[in-house]
């Protein structure tokens, strides 16, 4: 096999993570795993940081399942190819027609593997071909009738989300989310920027997201998330540069490559 | 009747029914107490002596001058027969029952005109003729329909108990399969990278993996499963999902306060802590970024009545739905069940995370011994 991808695996068990990197390592020498994620939320911050072209989803994680972080990578302006991997063949997998999303089932067989990476080399291979002028290319090998069908299959709208308790000193001040102009991640903190001020949690970015109402709190960068009832502006600075402006705050906040597909205007 | 089943449109006549008429089917004693409750309806007893009643009166001026009254009461009196071999027929519709009461209401209804002609009443009796020729033919028409109709009832209900026993039986054996696939297939993956890199976790798995199936698989055989092997299969259960799960699992089974013959000879329904632990490892653990930890307890509660078992984890809790895990319904059913409604099952809020018990009554010693031979 001469795929040559950098490839992020995802699972909650080391086990069966490992046994999937071990049947890569037999099988496709060349592909380079980048990372390799115990949960949902690090795959999805790991798929920003690293920008693999290839991912091996596990369906079941905590935090964000597979179907979710591959609805998320979708929307990327270069989303990765998807793998679902799952135990078991009777999940939600079994509603798309033969080959509309691929997956394999754990333990994970060689021959099975063999024939994935074949097709995704023979996809990859379509891809490079097409002329960039033509027709965008499916979204990490997902058409949008299968991301239809994939968010049928997503758990419905979380609940309303909690209000944030930030402590200060002796304090936990309450701050609702709709009051929250954006989060933006700083080391082991998170910045809440807020219509009254700002406040520092504990809580990564990245956990924080998993509650976060992904229709009004919009991720706009690895380390910054708005909430687009504020957004006022998306100015376009260079060909890979943009940065938002925000109502009620001169702060200025970056787009990154990935995400400035969200601001194409109407 | 294998030619009949065999060919089911073709039309063919029964020539028993005309010689021994009345329904095929026989219903044995414990066929008909499962399936015989309803009892005869009052109602149909007062309605058949209305009617007797206003029929005499009806033709009451057409009767011989002086025999109204005797009439009238032999009326009555052979509805109250019939309505006892009626009640009989309902007790338990048979062909045979049916034919035993035909031929002797035939022979009564024969002998009364002779009687009456012996004793120089022919004229009266030329009269009377048709009223005792109908009254009989009501009757017997009366009693086949009856004999029909309950065997019919009886089939359906039997029929109607069969299917529920066999969706039952499925159900269980559906709940089994829910348990086992993706448990199992990720179980085999972790083995099967243990086994290839011959890895030290990889016997241990297997030997825990090895002795839940052995206690699984044939545990919806029983009605019932000890307490202490319920356990056992908890523990090698909590063994797999630590093995595979790792640092993200800790777990304590606490039940050193209760006597070891409690354990030993109490019953519940086999797998019913296992799927309060199952659940609190889905909903309270597998969801958890951090992981976190399952303590099963079990203790004495009110004075030594009650067997209390506790299924605690400190996951995110029961605000994602947690309380309604596949099979919790069904646990709860048969609980109740198996208890007469006296055990009690629930799920609370627990601090951080979900607690899950049971609350189910100790047999006194005598009903204990029973429980033990069962």
């Amino acid at each position: 096999m001469t795929l040559t991808l950098t490839t992020l695996i995802a699972d909650d068990e080391e086990g069966p993570r490992e046994q999937l990197r071990a049947a890569l390592g037999r099988l496709a020498p060349r592909l380079r795993v980048v990372a390799q994620c115990a949960n949902g939320v690090d795959a999805w911050d790991e798929c920003l940081a690293q920008e693999p072209q290839l991912c091996f989803l596990d369906i079941r994680m905590p935090g964000l399942s597979g179907l979710e972080v591959a609805q998320r990578l979708s929307q990327l302006a270069e989303p990765p190819q998807v793998v679902f991997v799952t135990a078991y063949g009777d999940h939600a997998l079994s509603a798309f027609d033969a080959g509309a999303v691929d997956y394999l089932l754990k333990p994970v067989e060689d021959q099975r593997l063999e024939h994935c990476l074949q097709r995704l080399q023979a996809r990859l291979g379509l891809l490079a071909a097409t002329p960039a002028a033509s027709p965008a290319p499916p979204l990490g090998g997902l058409t949008p009738a299968t991301l239809d069908l994939l968010r049928q299959l997503l758990p419905p709208a979380r609940a309303a989300m909690r209000p944030i308790q930030a402590s200060q000193g002796r304090d936990v001040h309450l701050i609702a989310p709709e009051d929250v102009l954006f989060f933006q991640s700083d080391s082991r903190y998170t910045r809440v920027v807020h219509r009254d001020g700002e406040a520092w949690i504990r809580t990564a970015l990245k956990e924080l997201l998993v509650e976060l109402d992904p229709d009004v709190f919009w991720q706009v960068h690895r380390s910054v998330v708005v909430n687009s009832r504020f957004i006022s502006a998306a100015t376009r600075l260079d060909e890979n540069t943009m940065q938002i402006s925000l109502k009620g705050s001169s702060e200025k906040l970056p787009v990154s490559r990935q995400f400035q597909g969200l601001f194409r205007g109407q | 009747m294998n030619r009949l089943s065999a060919m089911p449109d073709a039309p063919r006549i029964d020539w028993t029914q005309w010689i021994f008429p009345g329904p095929r089917r026989v219903f044995s004693e414990a066929e008909l107490a499962r399936a015989g409750g309803g009892g005869w309806s009052r109602g149909v007893d007062c309605y058949v002596y209305t009617n007797v009643f206003v029929l005499v009166l009806v033709f009451y001026k057409f009767l011989p001058g002086g025999v109204a009254t005797a009439v009238l009461m032999s009326a009555l009196a052979a509805a109250a027969a019939s309505l006892a071999v009626a009640r009989w027929l309902w007790r338990h519709p048979s062909r045979k029952r049916f034919n035993i009461a035909s031929l002797t209401a035939g022979t009564v209804s024969a002998c009364v005109p002779a009687l009456m002609v012996q004793m120089g009443h022919r004229s009266l009796m030329h009269d009377l003729m048709p009223l005792l020729a109908g009254g009989l033919a009501l009757v017997l028409t009366s009693w086949w329909f009856l004999t029909l109709y309950r065997s019919q009832q009886l089939e359906g209900r039997l029929r109607e108990m069969a299917d529920q026993q066999q969706r039952v039986a499925m159900a269980q054996r559906l709940a089994a399969a829910q348990i086992q696939p993706h448990f199992l297939f990720n179980t085999l993956a972790s083995l099967q990278h243990w086994v290839d890199t011959q890895d030290a976790r990889g016997g241990p798995l297997l030997r825990s993996l090895t002795r839940y199936l052995r206690a699984t698989l044939p545990m919806f055989e029983h009605d019932r499963l000890p307490v202490a092997q319920e356990l056992q299969i908890v523990s090698s259960y909590l063994d797999i999902m630590q093995a595979r799960l790792g640092a993200r699992l800790t777990w304590a089974v606490q039940v050193d306060t209760v006597p070891a013959e409690v354990l030993a000879g109490t019953s519940l329904p086999p797998g019913t802590l296992l799927t309060l632990v199952e659940n609190a490892i889905t909903h309270g653990i597998e969801p958890s970024l951090r992981g976190g930890h399952v303590a099963v307890s079990a203790s004495l509660a009110d004075g030594g009545g009650w067997l209390r078992l506790e299924v605690r984890d400190n996951g995110p809790g029961l605000t994602s739905g947690a309380c309604d895990g596949v099979g919790l319904s069904n646990t709860r059913e048969r609980l109740a069940a198996q208890s007469a409604g006296a055990a009690q099952m629930g799920m609370e809020s627990a601090g951080p995370g979900c607690l899950a018990w049971i609350e189910w009554p100790l047999a006194t010693p005598q009903t204990q011994n029973h429980s033990n031979l069962a």
